[in-house]
């Protein structure tokens, strides 16, 4: 997995690609928990994530969590595989998906 | 041990031979250059000695001719004499010779006149005939001389010619003879008075010329170097004294100093590379044998105490010193590394040993007797665990909320191994309490609770999916509610398997105060519940594809007429034969349950 990371002013903009799943995910929870303070607005690019386990689901929220404190947090660009998982774990009533 | 043979075998010989024979090969390179460079050194030595030895031995031979004050008139006689002189060759001081009673006859008929010393003017006053004694006794007493010098100098030939500027002829005048060199006219025999041999070669003639007019000459070449010197003129004639030597006997002389050389030359590298040899072998070979015997041992036993012991007894110097000390080293790093590595293996049979354990545990907290009802003619049900570690976060749970109602469970956590472990144990046993507490509970209550129970102890944000049912046994009505997990698959009586879309709540552990829904729907008497984690459609095959919805649906209605366990067994096999080698990467739970409903109704 590979994340794009850009952040202006107090926005974030992660682009991630690839499979967010147990090996991958601690990647982005260091990214997130090293980069995530002042951030008002936190922006995920799904579009070239292709699978999403259960571990990259316990990322997401967290995130937010933290968002829902702060901020705001939304994601763009979900395929439809990860669509389903969203729809059926319910992450997609807690999630702000564009 | 084979390999260590090998190796032994393959060094055969050794550092002290391999040193040997760079020894030998530059002994024998060093003494063959020796050889020939002291051939050449001792040829010009040997030759330059010559030249003055041969030139002392002339100028030896020319003071004793001048010594006779008479010698220009006793030179000129002899040449003038030569054949009505009766000569006796060689008398060598015998006593009783006839030169010796001619002495002593001259001596007494003239008894002022000393042989020796006689001047001309005595001589010539004499009679013809006594000036022939005078003669006679002098060139004997000469010849003697002579002999007397070529036998202290080991030469050849020693003799005086005589000849003129044409340098073509030799003529004898006296020479001297001895054991080696008998009086004769041949070739290499001692020739007498009045002999004359022709020169042929320019290089005799030169050496003739060039002692006749400035100094002492030695021929080059020939087997017999000649050296002339100048003697005086006799009778219109060069006199000359001339000096053979053999060359023979010079390169002789000549091998036997370059042979010599060239053997203290070997000797003393061949001591020196003894000595070296022997140092090496007791300062570098003897020390490592015993480093080597030391290091064997403690490859064979590990008793580093003892190596060490011994490795400082021997007490080594220099860089045997150094490698004895770190031998000590390496088998300390090894020790402390064993016992770290025999720490770990125990460490990690200990963990085994717990984990296998854990996964009993695991697995005697789910029901496990099927049929689980016996008794019950009109519901039959069986599931499955199989984690993909010792232990899983998956877990499949039933259980009688009183006579009427069975309680079903089917539940995945977040994550693998421990942890989930952990957190499904907890959530099984928070679910059973919530379900049973209170019989009358609405499944959406019952999971809102739950999930508020799950989230007080959740820091690590840890979360489970869960889907809950609960079957009345009398009417087949199934109330239920779905938080987050997989869609169960239900097949009516007289139809096939069908996914059934119900409505999902949120995940339990993950937000405080979310609200679920319920649902209901009928199961028609024989009629068939299928629940499964996400470990069956999306076991993964060794090209990274997975199993998908598809594909169980499908196993599950060529299986539909089964018993549960028929049921599962099918879905096991399929799973199994589409992931072929590749690793169970997530857990797979399944429970089916079948209700047959009263068959009396």
């Amino acid at each position: 997995m590979t994340i794009n990371k850009e952040i202006q002013d107090k926005t974030m903009t992660l682009k991630l690609a690839g499979r967010l799943d147990t090996t991958t995910s601690p990647e982005l929870e260091e990214e997130l928990k090293a980069s995530l303070d002042g951030i008002e607005d936190l922006r995920m690019d799904f579009s070239e994530l292709e699978y999403i386990s259960s571990a990259g689901l316990r990322i997401l929220l967290a995130a937010q969590k933290t968002m829902n404190k702060q901020g705001t947090m939304s994601i763009t660009g979900v395929n439809d595989t990860i669509m389903e998982i969203f729809e059926i774990t319910g992450f997609s009533d807690i999630l702000t998906i564009k | 041990m084979g390999n260590q043979e090998e190796k032994e075998k393959k060094i055969r010989g050794g550092i002290i031979a391999q040193v040997a024979v760079l020894f030998l090969i530059g002994t024998f390179v060093i003494g063959l250059t020796t050889f020939f460079f002291e051939q050449f050194v001792s040829e010009g030595t040997v030759k330059s000695q010559l030249s003055s030895m041969l030139d002392s031995i002339a100028a030896e031979v020319i003071v004793t001719v001048d010594e006779y004050p008479a010698n220009e008139w006793l030179l000129d006689y002899w040449y003038e004499n030569a054949d009505e002189m009766d000569i006796e060759y060689d008398a060598d001081y015998r006593p009783g010779t006839e030169t010796e009673k001619k002495a002593a006859q001259f001596t007494q008929e003239h008894p002022d006149i000393q042989i020796e010393y006689a001047t001309t003017e005595q001589i010539t006053s004499l009679s013809a005939e006594d000036q022939k004694l005078y003669a006679e006794i002098v060139y004997s007493w000469l010849i003697t001389r002579i002999n007397e010098i070529k036998r202290i100098y080991e030469i050849d030939f020693l003799y005086c010619v005589l000849t003129d500027d044409t340098y073509s002829y030799q003529y004898f005048l006296f020479s001297a003879a001895d054991e080696g060199a008998k009086r004769g006219t041949e070739f290499e025999e001692v020739y007498p008075i009045g002999h004359v041999v022709q020169v042929d070669s320019d290089e005799l003639k030169n050496g003739m010329r060039t002692a006749a007019k400035t100094d002492g000459f030695l021929t080059p070449t020939g087997k017999y170097r000649d050296y002339y010197k100048y003697l005086n003129d006799v009778a219109g004639q060069t006199a000359l004294i001339g000096v053979s030597y053999d060359t023979s006997r010079m390169m002789d002389r000549v091998n036997r100093q370059t042979v010599k050389d060239t053997v203290n030359v070997v000797v003393g590298l061949v001591v020196l590379a003894a000595l070296c040899l022997l140092l090496i072998l007791v300062y570098v070979l003897h020390p490592l044998r015993k480093i080597q015997r030391n290091i064997r041992m403690y490859t064979k036993n590990k008793d580093r105490e003892m190596v060490t012991s011994n490795l400082r007894e021997l007490q080594l110097v220099n860089e045997m010193g150094q490698l004895s000390e770190d031998v000590i080293t390496l088998a300390e790093e090894i020790d402390n590394y064993l016992e770290e590595i025999q720490m770990i293996t125990e460490e990690k049979q200990r963990i085994s040993a717990e984990l296998s354990l854990a996964s009993r545990i695991q697995a005697d907290m789910l029901p496990s007797s099927f049929p689980p009802y016996p008794e019950r003619t009109d519901v039959n049900l069986y599931a499955s665990m199989t984690p993909a570690k010792e232990v899983g976060g998956d877990y499949y749970d039933f259980f009688k909320v009183d006579e009427n109602h069975i309680a079903l469970v089917i539940a995945d956590v977040s994550g693998k191994g421990i942890p989930a472990s952990l957190f499904m144990m907890i959530t099984k046993i928070m679910a059973e309490n919530a379900v049973t507490v209170d019989s009358m509970q609405s499944p959406a209550m019952i999971m809102e609770k739950l999930n508020e129970q799950i989230c007080k102890h959740n820091k690590e944000e840890m979360f489970v999916t869960l889907w809950l049912g609960i079957l009345d046994l009398k009417t087949g009505r199934v109330a239920a509610s779905n938080a987050g997990h997989e869609n169960p698959i239900l097949k009516q009586s007289g139809g096939t398997f069908q996914v059934l879309h119900d409505k999902h709540g949120f995940v339990l552990g993950g937000m405080e105060g979310i609200k679920y829904n319920e649902y209901e729907f009928m199961m028609e008497p024989d009629s068939k519940l299928f629940l499964y984690t996400d470990g069956v459609p999306e076991a993964t095959n060794e090209n990274n594809e997975l199993f998908g919805m598809d594909r169980l649906v499908d196993t599950l209605r060529d299986a539909q007429d089964e018993t549960p366990e028929g049921i599962l067994n099918a879905v096991n096999n399929a799973v199994e034969e589409f992931t072929g080698d590749a690793l169970q990467f997530d857990d797979l739970t399944m429970l089916c349950v079948h209700y047959v409903g009263d068959q009396n109704s």
